[in-house]
């Protein structure tokens, strides 16, 4: 069940008017039915991969606690940690993992030693997976205390919201909220409605929207190089962005609704004015997952600079890895924590230049100047991520750097790929609105208070306009096959 | 009182917000919606206490009869429903939707797809549309949908179809503002020419209808009989239809054994296909004309309707100056006289041609002129100082101005 069908559109409001009728004590076992039945609308039997992943993590966590200060607790968490991952290393990376041996003896001159199976990847998995990891991490250092309650700690594997694409939450933010005991707050649940509503707007809007460009020129990259490939993979950042964003800004006000405060996924990541603060605005919730269970114990920055660039390079090619099995993703990973540690080493000669020709740095031309920057190297990561394979990424960039088209910019070609005019001046407008919400977004204004502070009537208006036009100008319907977010494959 | 309040504003927020989304998307439906149906069936709905006979079946139905001049001629309040590439279950659940409007004496249907055994949707999912989107959601509409449709987004669609209409936001034009009715009793005309070749295809023998077309047939019958409507089947004329799946079907004994009434037109020599259709599976407006007049003498011996004039006839009147209307206008929109003589035989025109006695014709052309020689409302003149082969004048028979005019210089 995705977000936008209209299954969920029906579960949804189900599920909160039964969770506030119920006594207190008992809304999480129904939070926990929703969950598992949200979950198993994709395959039932991925049910019991779920349950299998929370019963590891809770074992793990009750032994930990058992364990006190004995030696063999680092043995329980490791035995925890293979289980706790062995099903997503089965399920996501065997056929990268045949398929690379397979490729390893192919080239020095021997056959292929095995068959690669084709598994299908279960929904969410790389997310649940990671959030009761942490769980037994957070339990091992001693930062939380294991869950007793089994059925309230399965919720907090499964809380639908989060549950196929995060945000990761950790435990001392969501298992403490899971008493449920929160009576219904009718600001709270509106506001809720309204981050649900603009999500919406990102990822039927504008996401899907974008998608059928994107899709267009990436699928015939041969015939589409130059500006439409450059057009295509600026729009894509757009794409991803807007996707899964709106995934999560849906997540997090569905929880808002049910009185559960989930934390921020993306904060104006495409205003950040290098590719470190990028990192910190992007998927925070798996960036800092990252930071505190890989980055860290691996020394972080404590070790030397050249141990910290490794670590960095190291951290976001495993984290590349984490999005797909395939070596585009660990070229995109590693590619960024490659930016990262040339800002870092740059860092000390631009500010000593800067000092010399007296640069005011602070400047809006100069933000705007980075910013752009900065969105050209995130953006040139992005072709590896789109692209299906190593090599087509390649040949992709090939392609840019060889042919020049910019007429198609004056032409009219760019309405033949897919989106008509009109549907791409809506796209533009829609972009332009969301950069203009995400820039008052930095600057601490959110417009949703603005618009809870005006009367009734307009709150009214606001809201039955938001959701007719998110009807009209949507894809969905018809044809439109609700297309499963981006990050699900992950 | 304060806790009143708080209470209160809530529900008036919620009820203001449902109540102004529900304005909001009934107009955008509206607004968004494929025109086609109520420009099709508007009609239908609104004169629906008055029709004696309702046509159904599939754009064989819709492209043979005129119920506009039906009734100028004969009298007869009737409509055509039929709908293009409409299998004989979509005729069964049209005619069931349609029954619940309208009270018909006689319903005739046609028997084209009688031979196809294909789900609706697997010929079109789209065509049903225009009728099914005119239809208020009811029972028999949504028994309908589920009878027709397996898939779940096919249902929806028709059951809100606002889900596919709504992209359509980006081809809005005048005519979603401002739509009027077509003007022509749900028929379709054709202003085009075919020039068919002799069927060359040995007929094989006769063979037996599919079995879900023979099943809806049933259903109708049965709904027929229920509601005393005379039901008559047809298969109504078009050039190439020895070549057709449908040829095969002895319908004779098919239909008797339902206890149908058939007629077959196909072999009939009413139309004359090298000159009366429009492509090889339908018949021009000139043909439409002949086996209009052969219903409306057949419906008038069935001794059913009544014929006489009533109370709205001044309504009808002023329907049938928006026919006369609609025609000119079809016709100022043909750009080649051949298109322009597949309307010679109209009623309420007066072409007058002139002609070179050598002039350069194609064999429709000359097959046309020749048929019209039967035609009151044409005069042929013969003028070899004439600039063009041919010229076509056409004037409303009640005016001396002529609204086109078109040569012909091969």
């Amino acid at each position: 069940m995705v977000f936008n069908s209209l299954a969920f559109i029906m579960f949804f409001p189900i599920v909160v008017l039964v969770y506030y009728v119920l006594p207190c004590r008992i809304r999480y076992i129904w939070l926990l039915m929703a969950s598992y039945f949200f979950y198993m609308q994709w395959n039932a039997i991925y049910g019991l991969l779920l349950l299998y992943s929370t019963a590891t993590a809770y074992a793990g966590g009750r032994m930990l606690d058992r364990l006190g200060a004995s030696k063999s607790r680092k043995l329980c968490l490791g035995i925890c940690m293979v289980l706790s991952f062995a099903p997503l290393i089965y399920f996501k990376y065997t056929g990268f993992i045949l398929t690379n041996i397979n490729n390893a003896f192919i080239s020095a001159g021997y056959f292929g030693l095995f068959n690669v199976p084709d598994i299908l990847l279960p929904i969410g998995i790389s997310f649940f997976t990671f959030q009761a990891a942490g769980y037994v991490i957070d339990v091992y250092r001693g930062t939380v205390e294991s869950e007793r309650n089994f059925l309230r700690f399965a919720l907090f594997v499964s809380f639908f919201p989060q549950l196929v694409a995060g945000p990761i939450e950790r435990t001392k933010n969501l298992l403490s909220q899971l008493d449920c005991n929160v009576r219904f707050d009718f600001i709270k649940a509106r506001d809720g409605l309204w981050l649900m509503l603009w999500g919406y707007v990102m990822k039927v809007v504008i996401a899907d929207r974008i998608a059928i460009f994107v899709d267009f020129v990436y699928d015939d990259y041969t015939s589409y190089g130059g500006a439409y490939m450059i057009i295509a993979s600026m729009l894509f950042a757009m794409q991803i962005y807007c996707d899964f964003a709106g995934y999560s800004t849906i997540a997090i006000g569905a929880s808002q609704i049910l009185g559960i405060r989930l934390m921020d996924n993306f904060s104006s990541p495409y205003l950040s004015e290098s590719v470190t603060e990028f990192w910190r605005r992007w998927h925070i919730s798996l960036t800092s997952w990252f930071k505190d269970y890989l980055y860290i114990p691996l020394g972080g920055n404590r070790k030397g600079k050249i141990r910290e660039y490794i670590n960095k390079i190291l951290v976001f090619t495993i984290s590349g890895l984490w999005h797909g099995a395939e070596w585009s993703f660990a070229v995109w990973g590693g590619v960024n924590g490659l930016w990262l540690v040339l800002e870092d080493l740059l860092k000390p000669i631009g500010n000593r230049m800067a000092g010399i020709v007296r640069f005011n740095g602070s400047a809006v031309s100069n933000k705007i100047v980075r910013g752009i920057f900065a969105f050209i190297l995130v953006d040139f990561t992005w072709i590896f991520f789109r692209a299906k394979t190593m090599s087509d990424a390649v040949a992709i960039i090939n392609n840019i750097a060889h042919t020049s088209n910019w007429n198609i910019l004056f032409d009219g070609s760019l309405y033949e790929c897919g989106l008509d005019a009109k549907n791409f001046h809506l796209l533009m407008l829609m972009i332009a609105v969301l950069l203009f919400a995400d820039l008052l977004s930095k600057k601490g204004i959110a417009i949703r208070k603005v618009f809870a502070g005006q009367n009734l009537w307009f709150r009214s208006l606001i809201t039955a306009f938001a959701i007719a036009f998110i009807l009209l100008f949507g894809i969905w319907g018809g044809t439109y096959n609700a297309e499963a977010f981006i990050y699900f494959r992950f | 009182m304060k806790g009143k309040k708080k209470l209160i504003n809530p529900i008036i927020e919620v009820l203001l917000t449902i109540a102004l989304l529900a304005v909001m998307v009934i107009g955008l439906s509206r607004l968004v919606e494929n025109k086609s149906g109520y420009k099709k069936y508007n009609e239908f709905y609104k004169y629906n206490d008055e029709y004696e006979v309702l046509f159904f079946g599939s754009s064989h139905m819709m492209n043979a009869v005129l119920p506009m001049e039906l009734w100028k001629k004969y009298g007869i309040k009737s409509y055509n429903i039929g709908n293009g590439a409409e299998t004989i279950p979509v005729t069964y659940h049209v005619i069931r939707n349609a029954l619940d409007y309208s009270e018909p004496k006689i319903i005739v249907m046609d028997l084209f797809y009688a031979y196809s055994d294909r789900l609706p949707t697997e010929i079109s999912k789209e065509l049903p549309h225009p009728f099914f989107d005119m239809v208020p959601l009811s029972k028999n509409k949504k028994e309908a949908i589920y009878d027709l449709f397996d898939d779940e987004q096919d249902r929806w669609s028709y059951l809100f179809d606002f889900s596919i209409y709504h992209s359509r936001w980006n081809e809005l034009t005048k005519e979603d503002f401002y739509y009027a009715d077509d003007g022509l009793g749900g028929a379709s005309i054709l202003l085009t020419s075919y020039a068919p070749k002799a069927a060359d295809q040995d007929l094989q023998e006769p063979h037996d209808m599919a079995s879900k077309p023979k099943a809806y047939l049933k259903k109708i019958k049965e709904l027929c009989d229920e509601r005393g409507i005379r039901l008559i089947c047809v298969m109504n004329p078009y050039a190439l239809w020895q070549e057709s799946m449908t040829c095969n079907i002895n319908f004779e004994k098919e239909m008797s054994e339902l206890g149908i009434e058939f007629i077959d037109l196909r072999d009939s020599g009413i139309v004359d296909i090298y000159a009366d259709s429009a492509d090889n599976m339908h018949i021009n407006l000139c043909g439409e004309r002949k086996v209009n007049d052969f219903y409306g003498e057949y419906l008038t011996e069935t001794g059913l309707l009544s014929t006489s004039p009533s109370v709205t006839e001044d309504k009808w009147n002023e329907r049938y100056a928006v026919y006369i209307q609609r025609k000119a206008d079809a016709l100022s929109a043909c750009e080649d006289c051949e298109s322009l003589l597949t309307d010679l035989n109209d009623p309420d025109f007066v072409f007058d041609i002139t002609l070179r006695s050598e002039a350069k014709l194609t064999d429709t052309m000359k097959r046309m002129l020749d048929n019209a020689e039967a035609f009151e409302n044409v005069s042929v003149i013969t003028d070899d100082d004439a600039d063009e082969d041919i010229t076509i004048r056409i004037r409303d028979k009640d005016s001396d101005r002529y609204f086109i005019e078109r040569s012909y210089e091969p």
